[in-house]
């Protein structure tokens, strides 16, 4: 321990009065008519403290800007990436688009404990909602842009195992997309040019095998826990990387000006991709409508809550402590923890250890893609995102917190979908019976809690008052791409 | 920020803010909630661009500097990204602000076994006076910041402790 001479307490104060909320000055939350008739209209269920916590889950604003990606808030980006979510043909089987594993009519996941690529992938699926509120995307973090994200399971040999060539002559010969396309981004370089410009070809990371296969006993796990879910399919894969991976050889094979001319019509279509997913946002639950009664004093928007629930919120934001990593209105605090949840498979099973965060972090600083890169449309913003990451400071496996809004409709849970239900989740959270030892700094914030059953059910009741799906329906399939003009 | 000039901090003598609660008033203070004093005190390095800018001092644990830190934006934002000042006094004759130097933040929260997530980096801005890049605090909750300034190959830092 540090000496504790010449220590000044700093009291950032919460409630009583001095400088801050302490939030970002350009968040600014709409104000409380009169805090002291919520509390009484509420009946002394939430005291001032924890009300203060309450307010500071909702509203959730608008996502915030994007300035890594120029077309982020551009609607035609966001018809184009639409049309691109479900196309199919971005793939080398040419049946799996992105809506395969995020299906709109499964919250914009699977419903699987892991995914299923070409073959058993290592993580379970995350839902799409309010994806542009993130700060990292996937479990670890390894990319730092929705855009940068997207790229990734394209060319990805398990996922859609696409090339960045194959995909950008699927939208040169479409002249739907290729209208898109164009009265977005400026001309497609000459594709036709086949001596230039190969059928497949991409960069192949040396390291692309390491990492997202699970080990066969991962897969039974995961296999177990789906029963009655369609087998894996046996499709052939490339096999590890140590000899000249036909798609680096065209790559290798082509002029440096069209590799760039080609990896940049590829960074354009994920940041088309990513404008669609910035119009996935949720955001009026019932607990925002509880929410706003708390603002406005209005009984009838307090009721959007049951009794149960409110106190499952009490419990969320008080004795549960949930509300310390599941933190803001994304119920998220966008970082890294160990929730101490156990993997499916384990060393004994031939599984290797995760390492989470840490390697996240590793890997986003290889990434060609990240917001620093030369690819990003501000270099300065993405320092600011990334330039300062510390992977030591991450203890072992560590994962993103995920957001709880629409919780209740992308079950199996964890980065591995450990938990089939919300109840297992909670079960957890309060026995911590099945959490492996604590490693090193293990998260002193997780203890178990004296919660008996009727708490932990209105402990479920409240993630399931998180729900909100109405979403323009014209968003929930492939766009009508207009024609293209003769 | 200017240039040195502009940035005349004077470092009046000995004492310190009682409880240094307060950053510069708030632009989005909720209705009723009423900004703080604007705290120039005596002891504090001044700035003329925000002389109502609080900063919080304290003496380095081997006695060496005093140390004052201020976020640069006047609130201390949750889990968003920000910068701080630092400004660094010598506490020995003959005084006067230490150039030069690294100055290296780090902030734990002591009850989770865990602390910041990034590793922040400081550029002088003017003698004495460091701004450090790179800052984010993702947890509201008890933490101790240290700041330690590097000077030629050794460091000595001063401790503080906050409530997020
Ligand atoms: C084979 C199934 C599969 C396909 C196809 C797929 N994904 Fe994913 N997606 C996953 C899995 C599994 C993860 C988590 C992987 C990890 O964290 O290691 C993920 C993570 C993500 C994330 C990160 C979400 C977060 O909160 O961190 C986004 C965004 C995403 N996918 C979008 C897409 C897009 C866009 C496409 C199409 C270009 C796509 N996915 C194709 C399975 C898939
Ligand atoms: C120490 C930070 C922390 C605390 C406290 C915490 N969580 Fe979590 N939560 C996480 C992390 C990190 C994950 C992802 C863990 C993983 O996949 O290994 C998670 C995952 C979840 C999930 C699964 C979401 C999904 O989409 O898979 C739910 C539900 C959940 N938490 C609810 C709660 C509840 C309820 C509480 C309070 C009892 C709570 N959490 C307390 C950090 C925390």
């Amino acid at each position: 321990m540090k000496p504790r001479r010449n220590e000044w307490v700093v009291a950032v104060a919460l409630v009583a009065g001095c400088g801050a909320r302490a939030s970002a000055p350009q968040r600014e939350r709409p104000a409380v008519a009169d805090p002291q008739a919520s509390l009484e209209l509420l009946d002394g269920e939430l005291d001032a403290a924890a009300l203060e916590r309450v307010l500071s889950l909702s509203p959730l604003p608008d996502p915030p800007a994007d300035p890594t990606n120029a077309h982020a808030d551009d609607p035609r980006a966001a018809l184009l990436g639409q049309a691109l979510f479900f196309d199919p043909r971005l793939s080398k089987d040419g049946e799996t688009s992105c809506a395969t594993c995020h299906d709109p009519a499964r919250s914009f996941s699977d419903g699987r404990t892991l995914a299923e690529g070409v073959t058993t992938l290592r993580r379970n699926t995350p839902s799409l909602w309010n994806v542009a509120y993130q700060r990292w995307f996937f479990w670890d973090g390894r990319a730092d842009s929705a855009w940068a994200q997207a790229l990734q399971p394209l060319e990805h040999p398990l996922e859609q195992a696409s090339t960045r060539l194959s995909i950008a002559h699927v939208v040169h010969a479409d002249p739907r997309l290729r209208a898109a396309y164009e009265a977005t981004f400026g001309p497609l370089p000459d594709l036709d040019d086949t001596q230039r410009f190969p059928a497949a070809a991409r960069p192949v990371a040396d390291d692309e095998h390491e990492h997202l296969a699970a080990t066969p006993a991962l897969g039974r796990a995961a296999r177990a826990r789906d029963q009655g879910s369609r087998p894996p399919r046996h499709h052939e894969h490339d096999g590890p990387a140590h000899f000249y991976h036909p798609h680096q050889r065209a790559w290798d094979a082509m002029a440096e000006q069209d590799r760039d001319a080609v990896t940049r019509v590829f960074v354009n279509l994920g940041k088309a991709i990513a404008a669609y997913e910035r119009r996935l946002v949720s955001r009026r639950s019932p607990f925002d409508v509880f929410v706003e009664g708390l603002r406005e004093n209005d009984p009838q928007k307090l009721a959007a809550l049951s009794a149960a629930q409110r106190r499952g919120l009490a419990l969320f934001v008080g004795a549960a402590r949930c509300h310390l990593c599941h933190s803001g209105p994304l119920l998220s605090d966008r970082e890294f923890h160990d929730a101490r949840v156990p993997p499916l498979a384990t060393s004994a099973d031939g599984e290797r250890a995760e390492r989470g965060r840490s390697e996240g972090i590793e890997r986003l600083g290889r990434d060609p893609f990240n917001a620093m890169g030369p690819w990003s449309d501000d270099r300065n913003a993405g320092e600011v995102r990334s330039g300062f990451l510390s992977s030591h400071a991450h203890g072992a496996a560590e994962f993103k917190t995920p957001s709880l809004r629409n919780v209740a409709l992308s079950a199996p849970y964890m980065h591995q979908g450990q938990y089939a239900t919300l109840d297992e989740v909670i079960e957890h959270y309060v026995s911590l019976a099945d959490a492996p030892p604590g490693v090193g700094s293990a998260e002193r914030l997780l203890v178990p809690l004296d919660l008996d059953r009727s708490a932990r059910e209105d402990l479920a009741r409240f993630l399931q008052a998180l729900t909100d799906v109405d979403l323009d329906p014209a968003l929930l399939a492939p766009p009508h791409l207009p024609p293209a003009p003769r | 920020m200017g240039s040195g000039d502009a940035l005349t901090l004077t470092w009046l003598s000995g004492m310190i803010l009682a409880l240094a609660a307060c950053s510069a008033p708030a632009p989005g203070n909720a209705p009723g909630h009423a900004p703080c004093e604007a705290a120039q005190a005596p002891g504090q390095p001044r700035d003329p661009e925000d002389p109502g800018a609080a900063w919080h001092s304290a003496t380095s644990r081997g006695g060496s500097y005093q140390v004052s830190w201020r976020p640069a934006r006047g609130v201390l934002p949750v889990n968003e990204p920000f910068e701080l000042l630092v400004w660094v006094e010598a506490e020995r004759a003959p005084g006067g602000p230490v150039e030069g130097a690294e100055i290296i933040v780090q902030g734990d929260m002591p009850d989770h076994g865990h602390g910041m997530l990034r590793e922040p980096r400081s550029r002088e801005e003017a003698p004495g006076l460091y701004r450090v890049r790179g800052m984010l605090l993702h947890m509201v909750g008890h933490w101790t910041l240290s700041i330690d300034v590097l000077v030629a190959g050794s460091a000595e830092g001063a401790d503080f402790e906050l409530d997020l």
